[in-house]
């Protein structure tokens, strides 16, 4: 068996200048982690094992195929010179992703946002009605157009949101949905994500609030998001930040669905003043739709029994069952 | 409007294919055969549901042409009963649940109408028939097919000449050429659905205007139809309480109350489905957007306290101009009813019976134990 390289790609070993290499041309770029920390150590430990692969532009200078971490580390470690792997030979855009995307995928597999990028680098080079099979079988994610469609959404994405998704800040679905706003409404979501670092649902309710209230109050996402209420909630020092979170949501439900959370406060206030213990409980039908109401109690003993029955008793005088049975009679 | 006519090859040979050709002299036809043809053409589209509406596939109904309305136990239903003669429409309505009911929707005619006509001879001879009324606005417009086929010409006069039964054509258009001078015996109800200008604007692509909806219903009342209206749906919007009272206003300017045989009420509701196609489809349209929850039957609906204030004030409006007329709701709960209307409909031998009787005092027609008094 032959151990040499493609026939299609060719390389001269050599040692550069690190200031020949265009380290901001980012035509073959999938990742968005530059953040070169971790190799320092390695390479200072080590030196530089694989070379990254470059290529020669008409202007003389280069562009990085792979290993751009490989060559900030080394610039940040102040190396003046670096060894590379030279492309030889007359290469197309198409030819040169096919390259990272395999390079990458031989130790690992590519994430969401390297997948977006590679989604939007090589659309143009595929054809349209291969488009789906070709760029699953080469980016590797399942062969399905929703999921295709989303991922494609990320690449929309400012690139602060889609390092957001690399560090999990916000989540593959939220971020999806964050793909059909404006890069400033999208971003306002994000500072607001990295404050209260969300679960992937609640950020996606989040999200939908948001939007709904901004189209019924004919506003932008970005203004919902900036409203003083908000401002106020997560300036507050004494609250951690499940307590912003849950007053944030809190409070979009409420701007949301006003009628809805004015009967579930005027629901709580009547049930306080029904005085029922923590072993009788009370609950409404479903967004008060059905008006089957459920009474749940719990006891051990005759005793306990006769105890609940009084308890009872008194909630069936007690005028706020009334009250709370018939929630829309003061309308 | 139509821009490409399919046949399904099953029914090719039909009578009634060459008189809807006939009708559409320039439009391109296809054989195919079977409605996976037509299915995989629409899909190809950019919006596979509008295109839906341009192309008319003429067909063979292989089920019952007589269905049970898709009501349930959850909200009390009217008991209508489908004559289920095609499918979808040529107008474009925002809230449409066709758009999301069949995948993709597809116009659909069904011309094996020797079976249809069958089913009716079953009931209509029988003396205790399980139901009263027949509607074919339900899957469809009742009206949108007089343009190609000659349906409400067999339709009205197979129901005047029996007296079991009332057929109920429901549309949004002014289609009611084809109805001058049947024989009508009153045993058909010409029924439009209702909704401000507002919404007719924005949220009903291709329909009448409400005025011209309602110029059609009196021309309708002169050639002696009894009426029927449905306010539904009712959409909550900026401005609703003086659109909707102006609307009602028109109506009984229009028609007199007299010929109503009954008017519904239903406030907005849908399928979870139907909302990204909403989105999608109509992206200026707001009605998603209000205080909607998930309903017993798992459709949005609006919250119960803004549904009632929105019928209250609907039936006052109605009831002060025609104070006798038959109210009633489409798909509400008891409580619904009680606020609303001050009853509920089991108190007066439930929502059906009551139908019925109307259907019996203004279209005449007879209910076995049922004595109707002027």
């Amino acid at each position: 068996m032959s151990c040499s390289n493609s026939d299609m790609f060719n390389y001269a070993d050599k040692v550069i200048s690190i200031s020949e290499i265009d380290t901001k041309d980012d035509t073959c770029r999938l990742s968005l982690r530059i953040d070169p920390d971790a190799l320092v150590g390695s390479i200072r430990a080590v030196g530089l094992v694989n070379p990254p692969v470059v290529r020669q532009r008409q202007d003389l200078k280069y562009c990085i195929v792979c290993g751009f971490r490989r060559v900030m580390a080394c610039m940040a470690l102040g190396w003046h010179e670096i060894k590379v792997r030279v492309l030889l030979g007359d290469l197309s855009e198409l030819d040169l992703l096919n390259l990272v995307i395999w390079d990458n995928r031989s130790h690992r597999g590519l994430d969401v946002i390297e997948q977006a990028q590679g989604i939007q680098k090589l659309s143009g080079h595929i054809p349209f009605r291969n488009r789906l099979q070709m760029l699953s079988s080469l980016l590797g994610f399942p062969q399905n157009q929703k999921v295709f469609e989303k991922i494609e959404a990320l690449s929309r994405l400012p690139e602060a949101v889609q390092a957001g998704v690399t560090n999990e800040i916000v989540s593959f679905e939220a971020a999806a949905d964050l793909g059909e706003f404006s890069h400033e409404d999208a971003l306002s979501f994000f500072e607001l994500f990295k404050v209260l670092k969300l679960s992937q649902n609640k950020q996606r309710e989040v999200i939908a609030l948001v939007q709904e209230i901004a189209i019924r109050e004919d506003l932008q996402p970005g203004e919902v998001l900036q409203c003083n209420e908000i401002r106020t909630i997560l300036d507050r020092p004494e609250l951690n930040r499940n307590e912003k979170g849950s007053k944030v949501r809190n409070y979009l439900k409420r701007r949301r669905f006003p009628t809805l959370t004015k009967a579930e406060e005027r629901f709580a206030k009547e049930l306080k003043a029904l005085k029922l213990n923590e072993r009788i409980h009370l609950t409404p039908p479903p967004y008060f739709e059905g008006g089957r109401y459920t009474l749940r109690m719990t006891f051990r003993s005759m005793k306990d029994f006769d105890e609940r029955r009084k308890t009872l008793d008194a909630m069936a005088k007690n005028p706020a069952l009334k009250r709370l049975l018939e929630p829309w009679d003061d309308k | 409007m139509i821009s490409r006519l399919y046949i399904d090859e099953a029914v090719k040979h039909h009578p009634s294919v060459g008189a809807v050709q006939e009708s559409l002299p320039d439009v391109p036809v296809s054989v195919v055969p079977d409605t996976m043809k037509v299915h995989e053409a629409l899909a190809a589209k950019q919006d596979p549901i509008a295109a839906g509406k341009r192309v008319l596939f003429l067909t063979r109904n292989k089920g019952p042409f007589l269905k049970k309305c898709p009501g349930t136990k959850s909200y009390i239903c009217c008991g209508y009963q489908i004559l289920h003669i095609g499918t979808y429409c040529t107008m474009d309505c925002a809230y449409c649940i066709l758009q999301a009911y069949f995948h993709p929707p597809v116009l659909e005619y069904f011309v094996n109408q020797e079976r249809l006509f069958r089913e009716l001879d079953d009931l209509v001879r029988s003396r205790r028939p399980p139901f009263h009324r027949i509607g074919t606005g339900e899957f469809t417009d009742s009206l949108i097919w007089e343009p190609w086929t000659e349906l409400s010409k067999a339709l009205v006069p197979y129901f005047a000449q029996q007296d079991r039964v009332v057929l109920e054509l429901k549309t949004k258009t002014t289609a009611v050429e084809n109805l001058r001078g049947l024989e009508h015996n009153k045993k058909t109800i010409v029924a439009w659905s209702l909704n401000s200008p507002a919404i007719i604007r924005t949220e009903e692509r291709r329909t009448a205007s409400m005025r011209a909806r309602l110029r059609a219903a009196a021309q309708c009342e002169a050639w002696g139809y009894p009426l029927a209206f449905h306010f539904d749906p009712l959409i909550l919007y900026e401005g609703w309480e003086k659109d909707y009272r102006r609307l009602v206003k028109e109506l009984f300017a229009s028609v007199s109350a007299q010929n109503i045989v009954w008017i519904s009420l239903g406030s907005f509701r849908f399928m979870p489905s139907l909302k990204p196609i909403i989105r999608k489809r109509f992206e200026k349209s707001r009605i998603i957007y209000g205080e909607f929850i998930p309903g017993l039957d798992g459709k949005m609906r609006y919250f119960k306290p803004l549904r009632i204030e929105l019928y209250q004030k609907m039936a006052a409006w109605i009831r002060e101009l025609a104070p006798d007329v038959m109210l009633y709701f489409c798909m509400e709960d008891e409580e619904v009813w009680e606020k609303a209307l001050g009853f509920v409909p089991e108190g007066r031998g439930g929502l059906p019976r009551m139908l019925d009787e109307s259907a019996a005092r203004y279209c005449g027609v007879v209910i076995e134990g049922l004595k109707i008094e002027d």
